[in-house]
């Protein structure tokens, strides 16, 4: 096999080299500023038909409560080790409606013993929410796994306000992102859909058939 | 196929009503995305220089932007191999998936994996491939080939997916599409749950960071390369952007020229397998670069922008004969205009030099192309190289025709001497009347006005004018 690795690239520099031109235009997009940048990041998130809630710190609870409670959902996987777990353990009433479900890092493989055949929701933090793109930026992380964000039927993704950026361009300079890798990023705009029966969009194919965006005051 | 068949595909094609119908307002609606998106013309002009500078900067110097791709995905824990053909990259696949005990594979819609043959070579050896894009799913159920190279299944009614899943995954009939996806969905998802090995195309990778990217709508493809123990990446070597800084750019672009959207629902960026501490990810990942002929391509300064595509799908939707003919009428992995471009020289001109005929160069394909690939001129690169004993395209010259080649240089020599040229026209305006409607000349003339030869030529109504000119001073 490392034939074909040599005999490719000595084609490769077989061919002449193109001279290219040295700098590559930067794309910079609109770069607005408070309540434009909020408004431009509401508006690219609700045009792709996810559901933007803004809310106070105090108000995550109840919030999430009735969402869940309008959909006849009965339980909700969300991390309690990071900012929007906590409020929600300290908020959450203990009557039994709904089930919060912690990731069990203890079973041998939660993401197809339990996360597949049971969980109804999930609630995750973001990285960030860039507006020119409307769509969160996601780093999976051990307590908050890739497959949280897309097995679930429901995701709520919670992101502050301050998490805002104009641009996927200003987040991979903002993050130093080239050279802080993380091995998994997702940008996430909205339910999943496909257009592949008669060219019709439809909504929830196989991930998420519903994403919430709480937009959550610093 | 000969031209023959792809004339008879044609005109199948032509004559199926409904097909024709639904294929102008599926395009209608693509082009309308795309230029709901892209409506400054100055903006878009702008953007699409500069995506052609990112792929330039990429295809013009293959090389050493593989080598540094390649050792960035090693840093990350990603394993890259390399395929001079379809049949290395699918054995590829094979093995890797033989190597985990594995039988079972899920995999996302992917041009190159169709190119390549995979599902077939899998199948020979004994694994279950499933295809979980809902389109390619939908039309692997009934074994048929991508009719676009975004919507696979664009040709499939809601009617006929109906009684395809009510034959062949058992559930009572229905025509609701969203009983149908739901009923997708289902099916799937265990499917995803039990994979051994997940399959993806890639979008773009990142030779700066060793980063794959994967651009969706559905989530399959975050399926495939999330849930499985493994995940295999494949590519054709040419998909690569040199720096993550210029993802942004080339993510707009190739969303928004395929279906006008700002962004694709899912940009899956995947920088390698699971570290210790991760809960889910697969623990291999692999990535399959794909030869196939491009190196071949990279060779030569102007069909080497052939591989600065995106494979967006744009050049087909504003592509007058596609709309008309469609996808399956070309019988090749890639129609419409890219697959104009791209298959004759992937698989030679004795094979495929019919598609370079079925263009009428009007132009629609180079001027909507997110990266600006010169396809009409490439296309007609493809015509000359059929008869050009000494160009560069594989099987170039096996149109070349004695005959032919007779006929030009006569032609050659008449439109260079003014005597030959006088007698000639003058032999023409006697006799061209007389053109035969049978024999080789009947395929023109049983579809174009019969041309009428003027007694006197351009010469000659020039020199009329001079004398009066001169006349009239
Ligand atoms: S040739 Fe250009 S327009 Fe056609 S698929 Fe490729 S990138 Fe898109």
């Amino acid at each position: 096999m490392s034939n074909a690795r040599e005999n490719i690239l000595a084609r490769l520099r077989a061919a002449r080299a193109e001279r290219v031109p040295d700098y590559i235009p930067r794309w910079s997009p609109a770069h607005p500023e408070g309540d434009e940048l909020v408004a431009l990041a509401v508006k690219h998130m609700e045009a792709t038909r996810t559901l933007v809630l803004r809310v106070a710190p105090s108000e995550i609870g109840a919030t999430v409560r009735d969402l869940l409670r309008q959909r006849s959902v009965t339980n909700l996987l969300r991390a309690p080790d990071t900012w929007v777990g906590e409020l929600l353990d300290a908020q959450w009433p203990g009557d039994g409606e709904c089930e919060l479900l912690t990731w069990d890092h203890a079973a041998p493989d939660y993401c197809r013993d339990v996360l597949f055949p049971e969980a109804q929701a999930s609630i995750t933090t973001v990285k960030a929410l860039v507006a020119d793109e409307g769509a969160v930026v996601l780093w999976p992380t051990p307590s908050e796994p890739r497959t949280m964000s897309l097995v679930p039927p429901l995701h709520i993704a919670a992101v502050r306000v301050g998490q805002i950026l104009p641009s996927l361009a200003e987040a991979v300079a903002a993050f130093d992102w080239a050279v802080n890798r993380p091995n998994n990023a997702v940008l996430i705009s909205g339910p999943s859909r496909s257009g592949d029966i008669e060219n019709t969009l439809r909504i929830g194919v196989h991930g998420p058939m519903e994403l919430v965006v709480l937009l959550v005051d610093d | 196929m000969h031209n023959a068949d792809f004339t008879r595909n044609v005109a199948k094609a032509l004559n199926d009503a409904p097909q024709r119908a639904h294929l102008e307002h599926v395009i209608t609606n693509f082009m309308r995305g795309r230029r709901g998106l892209f409506n400054d013309d100055e903006e878009l002009a702008a953007l699409r220089e500069a995506a052609n500078a990112v792929k330039r900067r990429v295809v013009g110097r293959l090389a050493e932007v593989l080598e540094r791709l390649e050792a960035s995905c090693a840093a990350n824990g990603i394993q890259v191999h390399w395929a001079e053909t379809g049949e290395e990259a699918s054995n590829i696949v094979l093995d890797i998936t033989r190597s985990v005990g594995g039988k079972t594979l899920v995999k996302s819609k992917s041009m190159v994996t169709e190119e390549i043959h995979l599902n077939k070579t899998l199948e020979a050896n004994g694994c279950e491939i499933r295809e979980t894009d809902l389109g390619e799913f939908i039309i692997q159920l009934i074994g048929q080939t991508p009719f676009h190279i975004i919507a696979p299944a664009l040709h499939v009614t809601k009617e006929q997916v109906g009684a395809i899943f009510a034959e062949k995954i058992g559930i009572d009939y229905t025509e609701d599409p969203d009983r149908l996806q739901a009923e997708a969905r289902r099916f799937l998802r265990e499917r995803f749950r039990r994979a051994d090995v997940g399959v993806t195309g890639v979008n773009f990778a990142v030779a700066e960071t060793g980063t794959i990217c994967v651009v969706e709508n559905e989530g399959n493809a975050r399926m495939c390369a999330s849930v499985p123990r493994v995940h295999v990446a494949v590519t054709g070597l040419e998909k690569i952007v040199d720096r993550l800084a210029d993802l942004p750019l080339m993510l707009r672009m190739l969303v928004g020229s395929a279906t006008g959207q700002r962004i694709s629902t899912y940009f899956n960026m995947v920088g390698g397998p699971r570290r210790p501490g991760d809960q889910d990810g697969p623990e291999q990942v692999h990535l399959v670069l794909l030869d196939n002929g491009r190196s071949r391509m990279a060779g030569d300064e102007e069909l080497r922008q052939s591989l600065q595509c995106l494979r967006c799908g744009a050049c087909l939707n504003h592509c007058p004969v596609f709309k008309r003919i469609g996808g399956h009428a070309y019988a090749a992995t890639y129609p419409g205009p890219v697959g104009t471009m791209v298959m004759p020289q992937l698989k030679g001109l004795d094979e495929y030099g019919y598609m370079a005929l079925a263009s009428s160069l009007c132009g629609a394909c180079g001027e909507v192309c997110p990266v600006m690939v010169p396809i009409p001129s490439i296309i007609r690169r493809l015509r000359v190289e059929a008869h050009d004993a000494h160009g560069a395209v594989l099987d170039h010259g096996h149109d070349a025709a004695r005959m032919e080649s007779l006929a030009w240089s006569l032609w050659a020599k008449v439109m260079t001497s003014p005597g030959l040229n006088a007698m000639a026209r003058k032999t023409m305006a006697a006799l061209g009347g007389a053109l035969p409607a049978v024999g080789p000349l009947g395929a023109w003339t049983s579809v174009r006005v019969r041309p009428k030869f003027s007694s006197k030529g351009l010469a000659d109504l020039l020199r009329e004018e001079d004398a009066k000119e001169k006349g009239s001073k």
